[in-house]
């Protein structure tokens, strides 16, 4: 089943490259269709999922003589991602219902299916394969779709990741090879690296190999200071790729951490916390000044992202259960929010043909429905409560509180809550309030039904936690087992 | 039972906020008010019935989802719903024909919904929904003009002001689940009962609390975004503004008590806080023109009564204050409705006067919450507020000063009070208009507030005569050990209170009554003018906080795109360094011979130096 989740999306894509006719409206609702029934099938084992440790897992031999294997399978982290790949490809395809270029849905699907493959893959040269292939659609959707500065975007977007991947390329190579030694064998396959994770620990490289993992995670996550590629690629993103880009590739960052860096190397995690909690310090007061500081709309949410992706790195540099929860619970309700805001900026782009706050002015008195999202979608970027981010950030606060590693973080990180309240307020009233200036259609019924399934979820996982909590926990629980036994 | 009553409001924002459109006014007044009414019945039954309990497993890992239906939320909750009922009622009159007629409702019922989450609750992450939600509907109410830029800016500033409060309450929840590992609030008051030692952190925990309590009920130094949120409709700042949501601060100390009762030190900073905010704010009151403005600050103030009274340890005669307060604030606030809207818009006092001719009904009403709020012997406001003063002599944590501090606060209370009816209702009137009176729909809720003004004091009588809110209260507080005063010098002190209550309504009626004919002496017109300002503390945050906060912004986004110039040029480095290698790419064999020759002579050398 996750193979077909994987794979299914590359053939329809395919299937849309090899149409005889040059037709978007055949495009989009096969893209449509495909994602359609795919996140049906996705939330079929998301409540099919045992509730501990890794699931519906799948080997077939790939590269023997390597030790790499074709090998995947989900657990509670993994889940709730693989189930927002492919609702918010869904959702990407509804905004984009007004582009005409068949490649564009094709693409949106090859970025669903690598999507897919980073957060099922368990055995790390598969996993760096899709962490890689990735790239490739996001760039051609940024660079050729984007906005005036797109290709500057798409390059820089490119060089940032492929500097981390580098690295964590020799970090993957590094590990099999350390590791051959005990357990008898060249071998990629990260059940089995695990096993070899106490020997590591022993190593003086492994801080090498953190690192190595830990550059890619970070500028993908993105940190302070690696985080400025972030404002370009989602200002010149189309609606789409900064759906993409917020709802899931940053998530693969943080994913990555906990999986590799926390899963492999967490002697090495504890050692560096403090250093990765001032990061996160930094990302969640610096993000959160900087957007204050924002004149163009879509730049001020991608400045956002730096500021709640620092909460996800607070709660993974807990090291705490609760802190672990937070980083989760935060990426997924950051993947809903986030995504809907970019949802919503991008339909009023369309409309106003500016992203330049100024520009704008009592939108939600001309668009009360597009308006009200946005507003919804700016309070959940706040951590309302009532909406999913505040658990998220809540649980990451509470969980660096708990753990003695961060306590005294906590007392910093705080305050950048109260900054973004202030630039998200501002936000609102600058774009949302005030005197109607001009009269723009309100959302149609497309991109309501795009939106409609995010609003939801941004509200129910607000407040019925238990929707998601017991997933996380099965996929934590085992981890933290398995980290405590090491040190 | 528990969460019906909350479901209901809630069931009402719904209907009203997705399909408000379709309904005709005045139907979204209607059933918005008939909810709350049925809400407020099922807290009368809850309240006949002793009281009920709800939870669902775990909501976070760790943390039920628990509702908790005692005395103390179920007094709270009769007022919440009681008195939200009455505004409610009142503003399908006085929002008639505003073209947001049904988005006031809906917003009205989710406060009413997200208030009775907060009262209810029974562990603190359950209660930060409500409080932020409340906080949530205040923001949307202070700016429901909201095509008004200044009513936005008012309405920010309210919801960024309580988050720093806020952020108080989030890090005392996570000291407090530290310390006893759990966070639902009748299992922590279990644990502090069997527990010999306190734990330390305590205290700090306490202030964090205390903290969210200061940004919710707008107490000093965090007090000033109340006047500003006076921008929203007046049954707003009725409702929320004055008798339910800023009341929340006194009643998260209640429903703390267990831990203050025990720590003396936190409370007596309680005590101090809510002094000074009553006397600041009374004075501010003195300076003001807008006719909710002058209303605002007395309620500023008589929450700083009621932190007096929790820090001294009075639960429950703050909570007996909170009770009185909702009547008479919410009257004087719905009078003044009345008043502008028969004055078509006009708020400044300096074009009123001379209202009870053309208002009669209202000019009752009016003169009634004044008296009261003055602490006229015998109505509402006068036993709420003089068991206050009292209770600084006999309870644990109080003392002399902040009694005599306390009745010089209850001397300008009447004072500013009438300084507020004399202007509005007496003297000849000032302005242009036809003033009109209310209609009934506007009227008939005041009448109930007014006999509550006037009567509810009643309800607890010093000894020995009945006291039924202090027993009934009792079970729901910490205990705390008084130090009985004899029923004597109880009177003795009432009559005290009396007096200068007294003496305050003499002095404001007779300086104000004739005000714009005599010559006020320069020295106070300075103070009135000080005074307007709320004595410059918006000044102080803006030049201290604000404006260095926006300049850091603009630095820090500037120093973002330095930082990305940093890489771009780094980046360009490589490229250039790429360009100049590639140089070396000649096509010549004889050149690469050259090179190869040039570094394995560099080699040699270099091994054997080494």
């Amino acid at each position: 089943m996750v193979s077909l989740l994987i794979f299914v999306p590359f053939l329809a894509a395919l299937v849309i490259a090899l149409w005889q006719e040059d037709d978007a409206a055949f495009a989009k609702r096969f893209a449509l269709g495909v994602s359609g029934v795919l996140t049906l099938v996705a939330l079929g084992l998301y409540f099919r999922y045992p509730g501990q440790g890794f699931a519906f897992e799948e080997r077939l031999p790939w590269l023997p003589s390597l030790g790499a294997g074709y090998h995947v399978g989900l657990d509670g982290i993994a889940l709730p991602f693989v189930v927002l790949t492919a609702l918010l490809t869904a959702v990407s395809v509804l905004a984009s219902w007004r582009k005409t270029d068949r490649a564009f849905f094709a693409l949106l699907l090859v970025l669903e299916g690598a999507l897919t493959g980073v957060f099922a893959a368990l055995d790390l040269l598969l996993f760096f394969l899709f962490f890689e292939i990735v790239l490739v659609p996001m760039y051609f959707v940024i660079a050729v779709w984007g906005y005036e500065n797109a290709r500057y975007a798409a390059v820089k977007f490119l060089l940032y990741s492929l500097f981390g991947s580098v690295f964590m390329l020799a970090a993957i190579l590094g590990t099999a090879y350390l590791a051959s030694g005990t357990l008898g064998g060249l071998t990629f396959d990260f059940p089995k690296l695990q096993k070899a994770a106490p020997y590591l620990a022993t190593l003086p490289a492994a801080a090498w190999l953190f690192w190595g993992f830990a550059l890619a995670f970070l500028i993908k996550l993105p940190s302070f200071p690696l985080h400025t590629w972030l404002p370009h690629a989602h200002t010149q993103a189309p609606t789409a790729g900064s759906i993409f880009l917020a709802g899931l590739l940053l998530k693969m960052g943080g994913y990555g951490l906990i999986r590799f860096n926390l899963g492999l190397f967490p002697a090495e995690l504890k050692r560096f916390s403090a250093f990765l909690a001032v990061l996160a310090v930094i990302s969640i007061l610096y993000g959160a000044y900087v957007t204050l500081a924002q004149r163009d709309l879509k730049r001020l949410i991608a400045n956002s992202s730096v500021n709640h992706m620092g909460y996800v790195l607070l709660g993974i540099a807990s090291m705490s259960a609760i802190g672990l929860h937070g980083a989760v619970y935060q990426m997924v309700a950051h993947g809903i929010i986030t995504g809907l805001m970019f949802l919503m900026v991008g339909l009023l782009a369309d409309r106003t043909h500016t992203r330049e706050i100024g520009a704008m002015r009592g939108i939600y008195a001309s668009m009360p429905v597009l308006g009200g999202i946005l507003w919804l979608a700016l309070l959940g970027g706040l951590g309302l409560p009532g909406l999913a981010g505040f658990l998220g950030e809540y649980q990451s606060l509470w969980g660096a509180f708990e753990s003695g590693l961060t306590r005294g973080y906590v007392w910093f990180a705080i305050f950048g809550i109260l900054i973004l309240v202030g630039a998200m307020l501002w936000t609102i009233q600058r774009v949302l309030l005030g005197a109607k200036e001009k009269d723009y259609p309100d959302l149609d019924p497309i991109e309501l039904a795009a939106a409609a399934p995010l609003v939801f979820l941004a509200v129910l996982l607000g407040l019925v936690p238990a929707l998601l909590t017991p997933w996380i926990d099965g996929g934590i629980q085992p981890l933290l087992a398995f980290v405590r036994g090491i040190l | 039972m528990l969460l019906l009553t909350i479901l209901l409001p809630f069931l009402g924002f719904l209907t009203l906020g997705l399909f408000g459109r379709r309904f005709r006014e005045p139907a979204p007044g209607v059933l918005a008010s008939g909810l709350v009414l049925l809400s407020f019945l099922l807290v009368v039954y809850l309240a006949l019935a002793g009281g009920a309990r709800f939870a669902v497993g775990d909501w976070l890992p760790g943390i039920p989802f628990a509702l908790l239906g005692d005395r103390l939320s179920i007094y709270m909750a009769l007022v919440v719903t009681g008195i939200g009922f009455l505004i409610h009622v009142y503003a399908i009159g006085y929002m008639a024909k505003d073209p947001g007629y049904s988005r006031f409702f809906a917003y009205f019922n989710f406060f009413i919904a997200m208030m009775l989450t907060l009262v209810f609750a029974d562990s603190y992450p359950v209660m930060f929904i409500g409080w932020e939600g409340v906080g949530l509907a205040s923001f949307l109410l202070i700016g429901f003009w909201y095509q008004e830029w200044k009513n936005a800016d008012s309405a920010r500033k309210a919801f960024v002001v309580n988050r720093i409060g806020d952020l108080g309450f989030l890090l005392g929840m996570a000291l407090l689940y530290k310390l006893f590992g759990t966070l639902q609030i009748s299992a922590i008051r279990e644990a502090m009962a069997s527990s010999l030692v306190l734990p330390a952190g305590l205290a700090l925990a306490g202030t964090l609390l205390f903290l969210g309590a200061i940004g919710k009920s707008a107490q000093v130094p965090l007090m000033v975004w109340l006047p500003d949120a006076m921008a929203g409709p007046t049954p707003v700042s009725a409702l929320i503004h004055a008798a339910t949501m800023v009341t929340a601060g006194v009643y998260l100390l209640a429903r703390s008590s267990f831990l203050y009762a025990n720590l003396p030190d936190v409370s007596y900073w309680i005590a101090v806080i809510g002094l000074v905010t009553a006397l600041y704010a009374a004075l501010a009151a003195l300076g003001q023109w807008d006719i909710k403005r002058i209303i605002a600050y007395s309620t500023i103030s008589q929450l700083g009564y009621m932190f007096l009274a929790a820090g001294v340890g009075a639960y429950w005669i703050a909570l007996f204050h909170v009770m009185t307060h909702a009547f008479y604030k919410a009257l004087l606030f719905l009078s003044s409705g009345s008043v502008i809207h028969a004055l078509g818009g006009e708020q400044d006092v300096r074009r009123m006067g001379g209202l009870r001719k053309y208002l009669p009904r209202t000019h009752l009403h009016g003169l009634a919450g004044a008296l009261s709020l003055a602490g006229f012997p015998l109505l509402a406001g006068f036993w709420s507020k003089d068991a206050i003063v009292s209770a600084t002599l006999s309870y644990p944590f109080g003392g002399v000063g902040f009694y005599a501090v306390a009745l010089f606060t209850a001397f300008l209370t009447a004072t500013y009070a009438m300084r507020w009816y004399v202007l509005v209702f007496l003297g000849d009137y000032r302005g242009q208009g036809h003033p009109h009176e209310a209609p009934p729909v506007m009227t008939l809720p005041n009448d109930v507030l007014a006999l509550g003004a006037v009567f509810a004091g009643f309800l607890a009588l010093p000894k020995p005569l009945w006291n039924l809110i202090e027993p009934y209260l009792a079970p729901a507080l910490a205990h705390v050990e008084v130090q009985e005063l004899s029923p004597a010098a109880e009177w003795g002190l009432l009559l005290v209170g009396a007096a200068v209550a007294l003496a305050g309504i003499y002095a404001g009626y007779a300086f104000f009554s004739n005000y714009f004919r005599r010559r006020v002496p320069a020295w106070y017109q300075s103070f009135e003018r000080a005074g307007e300002q709320g004595f410059y503390a918006d000044w102080l945050y803006n030049t201290f906080l604000v404006n260095p906060a926006k300049e850091l912004a603009f630095f820090l986004g500037l120093s973002d795109r330095g930082l990305d110039g940093g890489y771009r040029y780094g980046a360009l480095g490589v490229a250039a360094l790429g360009r100049w290698l590639a140089r070396l790419q000649t096509g010549y064999v004889r050149f690469y011979a050259l090179l190869v020759l040039a570094f394995a002579a560099v080699f040699a050398i270099w091994g054997v130096i080494r």
